[in-house]
């Protein structure tokens, strides 16, 4: 029986931001299915510092095929995969170790994780993330690792084309530095020293050298626009919101505007202030409401790209509607709800 | 004449004769016969329901209503022209059939179609939100998996402002959608 392995890609949003990478996602699986590969997403939970994690399961060499997948190629130099130590076993690099048939048991596993392990400690690029939390989806799957073993996850560059020469040492991914891979991310982010217990969502990002002492994780949060903050007016101005999946209806209501405000962050990011342009149905205040309600269930990212200034910004200018004419079906559809709602 | 279709896939029971028959502006075409076992419900459709909204004189919406599982894939060919969208109804009080949404979902998805899709639970209205939560939970994971981005909305067949809801829904994603 093939191992079962867990793979969360790690995807700066930048990339997601792009253009013609913003239905990276779906191209992704299109070519894991033309490639008959079988994998599936046990979940998806955006990551405190921007970036948007995708949990992937599957059988080992399928997964092997999905991670080699040419879509997923173009973009490897942005994608990160965090691996479970616990259950997993991968490949990447150039020289992709493969397991043979008689090492699908824990032992020649656990071996030859070590050996990718140590080949990585020498390219000095060896990290250890914790993560707390995540996405709904991911919260019910009882397969999902929890934060015990996410302790032991490591965190490491896809597609590092690994060369002779030992490439420089990536700043560790710490709240109170950039993650080189994150460029929008604030230099100086928000560090919160006493969390809360619920919501926002705790990571802990410790250091290698803290996690090999035995040290026990300090948890720090850095959400990207702090809670307290978001419920004071205008806590949104300047930034760029983006949503990924719908929220959870069960616990925001499914009103017209609110399928209206997700539709539109799913297709784009949009700075706040051309959503209040853009936005005559409810006050700003209620906006700020459903915004932080949208935050508070981890639906929505919030970035602020003034604050690192060398960071281009996401949406120059509003995002209007797309025009549509006037006898368009959308328009036709539009009215003939209007009038029997 | 501007003609497009949606498509409202579910087993037995998961509403969407009712469904049909609150979205319809004419009396819906229906293929109900009596039930020879026990379904929980005296009447089941055995092909697909048809109703139809007239936007205006020169563009029209069929709404089909057909049976979600594997062995009615010869029918789901049919409304695979002019889709303009597609909802799937998943009754709340039974076990999600997982096999059946992800053929559902790989049939339709994204080689026949990019059009919108809304998952309805129905049958839900003694659910609380966790338990409304937990399913849409699950049921996000399997889209997921399928690189499908879709809300799933508690919907009562019966009611039109829930029905509307759905149309508005699709409406809106269409008008979003990515060129």
């Amino acid at each position: 029986m093939q191992p079962r392995v867990l793979i969360c890609l790690g995807i700066p949003p930048k990339l997601l931001d792009e253009k013609s990478s913003s239905i990276f996602l779906s191209k992704v699986y299109q070519t894991a299915r033309k490639a008959n590969v079988d994998c599936g997403t046990t979940g998806a939970f955006f990551h405190k510092q921007g970036q948007f994690l995708l949990v992937i399961e599957g059988e080992f060499t399928k997964l092997q095929n999905y991670l080699d997948s040419e879509q997923l190629a173009k973009f490897s130099g942005s994608v990160q995969l965090v691996l479970d130590l616990e259950s997993s076993a991968f490949f990447f690099g150039s020289s992709p170790l493969l397991l043979s048939p008689d090492s699908d048991n824990d032992l020649g596993l656990k071996s030859l994780l070590n050996a990718e392990i140590a080949s990585f400690q020498a390219l000095q690029l060896r990290h250890k993330v914790a993560i707390e939390n995540f996405f709904s989806c991911s919260e019910l799957y009882k397969h999902t690792p929890d934060t015990q073993k996410f302790e032991e996850v490591i965190t490491v560059r896809r597609a590092l084309s690994i060369s002779d020469e030992p490439k420089p040492l990536p700043r560790p991914i710490h709240a109170k530095q950039n993650s080189d891979t994150v460029g929008s991310l604030p230099k100086n982010p928000r560090v919160w020293s006493n969390p809360p217990t619920e919501s926002p969502k705790i990571l802990a990002y410790p250091t290698p050298a803290n996690h090999s002492n035995g040290v026990a994780l300090q948890p720090t949060v850095t959400p990207s626009v702090p809670v307290s903050d978001s419920a004071k007016p205008n806590a949104f101005e300047g930034c760029i919101l983006q949503m990924f999946a719908w929220p959870d209806f069960a616990k925001v209501e499914a009103n017209s505007f609110t399928i209206d405000l997700c539709a539109k962050l799913l297709a784009s990011p949009h700075s706040y202030e051309s959503l209040m342009l853009e936005t005559t149905e409810v006050e700003a205040s209620e906006l700020n409401l459903l915004i932080d309600q949208l935050q508070k269930l981890e639906a929505i990212t919030i970035t602020r790209p003034n604050a690192d200034k060398s960071a281009k910004p996401i949406v120059s200018a509003p995002v209007p509607l797309p025009r549509r004419k006037k006898n368009s079906f959308y328009n036709k559809m539009k009215s003939f709800i209007k009038s029997k709602w | 004449m501007e003609y497009f279709k949606l498509a409202i896939f579910g087993e037995v029971g998961s509403g969407k004769s009712c469904l049909i028959k609150t979205l319809s502006e004419i009396a819906p075409l229906e293929t109900e016969v009596e039930s020879s076992v026990d379904i929980g419900k005296q009447f089941t459709t055995v092909g697909i329901d048809y109703g139809r909204i007239c936007l205006d004189e020169t563009v029209a919406l069929g709404l089909y209503g057909v049976p979600g599982q594997e062995r009615y894939t010869f029918l789901w060919e049919m409304v695979t022209t002019s889709l303009w969208g597609v909802v799937i109804l998943i009754k709340f009080d039974e076990e999600l059939n997982e096999s059946d949404l992800k053929t559902l979902l790989h049939f339709f998805y994204p080689e026949r179609t990019d059009a919108p899709c809304v998952i309805g639970l129905t049958h839900a209205e003694n659910a609380t939100a966790e338990e409304i939560g937990e399913i849409s939970a699950k049921i996000q994971k399997i889209l997921l998996s399928h690189g499908i981005v879709s809300p799933v909305l508690r919907v009562d067949s019966r009611d039109k402002g829930n029905a509307m809801s759905v149309l508005y829904t699709l409406n809106t994603m269409t008008a979003y959608k990515k060129k």
